[in-house]
């Protein structure tokens, strides 16, 4: 027997179309030739490569169908961990987010924006006083602040009211160390009439903003932020004391 | 939209020992195993790629110990799976000689059902060198050796997917083909050996 036919009835075998006297033949003949045999177990060998080259050929296949009809869910999109990532994911834009407004804000937030958000000049209701106190209040309503002034400099015991317009005069005129001195001299007295005391706390706040000692606008506003009966309570909201906060931040306090 | 099929591992295994496996079966696996093995594999150092890769291999691999009756049913299809796909990843890693610790960890692994199962991944070399063997006979041998001996066709029923004219030119063509990959193994018989190994699961 050849070669060539040997081997041709070798893969016959294989293929388990051999059977009677041929098989018998077959079977004999790899008895007594060992080339025969190992040819027959490498050719067996090659059939079984094959099939687990066409099984994996098949798993492939079918994956590859299923990715691309979308006929399951990707597996980054399934579990524990892949939910969690998502969740880590969304968390950081929201932190970057957050870290861009806060950037923002705290570039953009100075004593001098928020003084002129926070400040509009006493509107002083229409009301007859005493003589002295009239003119002062006359005065301060045509916007004559250094003639409040003036008035205010002749009063020997000047009325809160008095004190009160005088220190508005001197805020309006840009003098705020008299203005701070005016509205403490008010919150420092000791009597029965606390009027005009609310006013003077929050525009001595302003004061202090401005002139950025913001260490004693502070404790001022929030005063004025957790009172809620005080009546500039509804002046501040949360945001300007997150915005005095972040004043304070890039004072370094 | 049908209804997945929903099946036991004793049911799982009866389809696995089927000469034809169903896309269903492997589409099973896929569905309810890769999350798992995906997740481990990317956790270690792994990447999408690598984690379709190495389930792939383990499918067939799992298919093979299934056939070969290697597999005992001490644990659940699921839990040996997951081994496979840890011992057959740690092994790759080994192989890219990445790290010195994840070496270490595939020497020290675990418990005696996991060193039970390390021996399944053996010759994963052999098998891959044997697959590029065959990929590099051309795709009308490898057209026509698969069609003949995995989906198990007629010659009559292969003849109009290579196109040849007569039966005979395909049995001699078919001819040629085995016989060279025979010859590929007839001059490497170390590799002969080790993938004759590795069909065996290691044994």
């Amino acid at each position: 027997m050849d070669t060539n036919e040997t081997t041709e009835k070798l893969i016959r075998y294989i293929n388990g179309e051999l059977s009677g006297e041929e098989l018998s033949a077959l079977k004999k003949m790899l008895e007594d030739d060992q080339t025969a045999r190992h040819e027959l177990e490498n050719l067996q060998l090659a059939k079984s490569a094959i099939r687990s080259y066409g099984l994996s050929s098949q798993i492939a296949e079918v994956r590859k169908n299923m990715l691309t009809d979308n006929d399951e869910q990707r597996p980054e999109q399934t579990g524990v961990y892949p939910f969690m990532r998502n969740l880590m994911k969304y968390a950081a834009i929201f932190l970057v987010v957050l870290a861009c407004v806060g950037l923002y804000y705290y570039n953009i937030t100075s004593t001098e924006k928020l003084y002129t958000k926070l400040y509009s000049p006493y509107q002083l209701n229409v009301s007859r006083d005493a003589s002295g106190a009239e003119s002062l209040s006359n005065s301060y309503q045509a916007g004559q602040y250094a003639k409040v002034i003036t008035y205010f400099k002749e009063q020997r015991n000047p009325l809160n009211k008095q004190l009160f317009l005088a220190a508005q005069s001197y805020q309006k005129l840009k003098d705020f160390a008299n203005a701070i001195k005016l509205y403490t001299e008010l919150l420092n007295r000791k009597t029965e009439n606390a009027e005009f005391h609310d006013d003077a706390e929050y525009f001595l706040a302003l004061c202090y903003l401005e002139t950025g000692q913001i260490e004693r606008a502070e404790p001022l506003f929030k005063n004025i932020s957790k009172d809620t009966d005080h009546l500039y309570h509804d002046q501040l909201s949360s945001w300007d004391m997150y915005k005095l906060k972040i004043i304070d931040w890039k004072k370094g306090n | 939209m049908t209804k997945a099929t929903v099946y036991g591992d004793k049911e799982l295994i009866q389809a696995i020992k089927n000469p034809h496996i169903d896309d269903a079966i492997i589409k099973y696996f896929y569905k309810n195993y890769f999350a798992d093995a995906s997740n481990y594999i990317r956790m270690n150092q792994g990447s999408t790629q690598d984690a379709e890769d190495i389930f792939q291999e383990v499918i067939v691999n799992f298919i093979e110990i299934v056939r070969n009756d290697k597999f005992r049913g001490d644990s659940a299809v699921k839990t040996f799976l997951y081994s496979l796909t840890r011992f057959t990843w740690l092994n790759e890693l080994k192989k890219r000689a990445r790290t010195l610790v994840r070496e270490e960890n595939y020497h020290k692994a675990s418990d005696l059902e996991e060193k039970d199962i390390s021996h399944f991944v053996t010759g994963r070399e052999a098998r891959a060198t044997v697959n590029h063997i065959i990929d590099s006979l051309g795709e009308v041998c490898k057209k026509i050796l698969m069609a003949f001996y995995f989906s198990e066709l007629s010659f009559k029923e292969i003849l109009p997917l290579v196109g040849y004219q007569n039966e005979q030119v395909l049995r001699n063509k078919k001819y040629k083909c085995l016989k060279s990959l025979e010859q590929e193994f007839a001059a490497n018989p170390e590799l002969a050996r080790q993938f004759k190994n590795a069909l065996m699961n290691g044994h």
